[in-house]
């Protein structure tokens, strides 16, 4: 009988995660959509040196990070790939949306000082294995996306 | 130069595959192929197992086994109880083909609960609970002849081997699989204990047939369990239990005694007589007829 009871809680569990989870990320991506949208007129490079026919005004380092973690459902479905190996495909959305939510910040950032691009921009992702939930840590990740913002 | 940020499909990064149907797929088939492992290791765990001489168990066991096992402070009533249970034990025995150098030893034990059960070493415990409701001599010579079969299979060996190689590999796999794989190798180890009791029930069967003649009263050994079950939590689920389902357990004795015929083989009462848990004189009063 508790065999049965334990097999439901994490069953629960599951579609708990399942249905928040994908919830929360739809969420996001449609916020994140937006915002892309919005701040589209802004231009970001990953070249070092700005073109030169560019007069610049005033530069000023600008920084967007955010740490994303995972739900009870990504978890279990890591965990299983994880016995048979392949793509984490369940990891690869929330990687997706760290990085994008990390460029939007920058470039929010950029356009409150009111910059029209940002160059040298790159990327850190770090993760945060501090928080442990049974067994295995939970994942969670966090994200800088950092450059070097033109005013002029 | 001009530069231009235009919209483009950001799924690049994502997979399309939805994530919940690779979840199902993977679950399912990692949960079958655990569960093969662990009958695999199971069945050849017991089967190993069993290669291990009786003497050798005997040897390893003793009297240990028992430790949890007291005759309780009623030692007067084991005394007049446990031969019986020997003699007993012993002609059904006789018919049962046991191996050379097995002589089972019978033990009386002062659980208020219905039990009885076969250990290592050739040790049979009956409780108090149990004998005391034994409505006829013939029901309990089923319950001796089911736990007779038990060591005549070397099932109790059986066991601690299968468990024991499951456990080993459950602890060589480490963390990785223990979300998942603990609940589906206890369902294994169910299922085949639920095997060998099936057996241990017919083997039982034909031995009080070879006893007494007939299999008349053996079925209200199930009849008291079930009774006694209700009476305390409410019936268990078969899966979940170690034994088979009483009322197919009932169902089968009932149909090896179909031929039955309770007056010309009348039902043997018990030898001894001694007080229940709760106080009641055994059930020696309340004769119970029925097949």
């Amino acid at each position: 009988m508790e065999v049965l009871i334990q097999l439901a809680f994490i069953g629960l569990l599951l579609l708990v995660g399942l249905v928040f989870g994908r919830m929360a990320e739809k969420r996001h991506y449609r916020d994140i959509e937006r915002r892309e949208a919005e701040l589209a007129d802004l231009l970001v490079f990953n070249e070092r040196t700005p073109p030169a026919d560019r007069p610049i005004r005033e530069a000023t380092l600008v920084v967007g990070s955010v740490v994303i973690g995972e739900d009870y459902f990504k978890r279990m479905a890591a965990a299983l790939k994880g016995l048979v190996g392949g793509r984490l495909t369940a990891y690869e959305s929330l990687m997706d949306r760290g990085r994008r939510e990390a460029i939007l910040r920058m470039k929010e950032a950029a356009r409150a000082r009111g910059a029209r691009s940002v160059f040298n921009v790159r990327f850190e992702t770090a993760s945060l294995s501090e928080a442990h939930v049974g067994a295995r840590p939970m994942f969670s990740a966090e994200f800088i996306a950092y450059g070097t913002a033109l005013i002029d | 130069m001009s530069y231009e940020n235009p919209q483009v499909r950001h799924e690049v990064n994502v997979s399309r595959e939805s994530v919940l149907v690779e979840f199902l797929r993977l679950a399912i088939g990692v949960a079958l192929a655990v569960l093969a492992a662990a009958a695999v290791l199971y069945v050849g765990g017991g089967a190993l197992a069993r290669f291990i001489p009786y003497s050798v168990e005997q040897g390893w066991v003793g009297d240990r086994v028992l430790a949890p096992v007291e005759a309780g402070p009623n030692a007067a009533d084991a005394a007049a109880v446990e031969p019986y249970l020997q003699r007993l034990a012993g002609d059904l025995a006789r018919h049962m083909d046991l191996p050379e150098g097995m002589h089972p030893v019978v033990h009386w034990s002062d659980a208020a609960a219905p039990n009885a059960f076969a250990t290592l070493g050739g040790h049979v415990v009956v409780t108090r609970g149990l004998y005391t409701r034994m409505p006829s001599e013939n029901a309990l010579a089923l319950v001796l002849a089911h736990e007779l079969a038990h060591l005549r299979k070397r099932d109790p060996i059986s066991a601690v081997g299968g468990s024991a190689t499951l456990a080993l590999a459950l602890v060589l796999l480490g963390g990785d699989a223990d979300q998942l794989v603990p609940h589906v190798a206890q369902a294994v180890q169910l299922g085949y204990s639920r095997r060998a009791e099936r057996r241990a029930d017919a083997a039982a069967v034909d031995a009080v047939i070879a006893e007494y003649g007939h299999a008349g009263g053996a079925a209200s050994v199930f009849e008291v369990l079930t009774d006694y079950a209700e009476a305390s939590q409410g019936a268990a689920p078969t899966l979940l239990s170690t034994h088979p389902s009483d009322e197919e357990r009932i169902a089968r004795l009932q149909r090896a005694a179909l031929d039955w015929d309770p007056v010309r083989q009348p039902l043997r009462p018990l030898r001894v007589r001694v007080t229940s848990a709760e106080g009641r004189r055994s059930s020696l009063d309340r004769p119970r007829l029925k097949p």
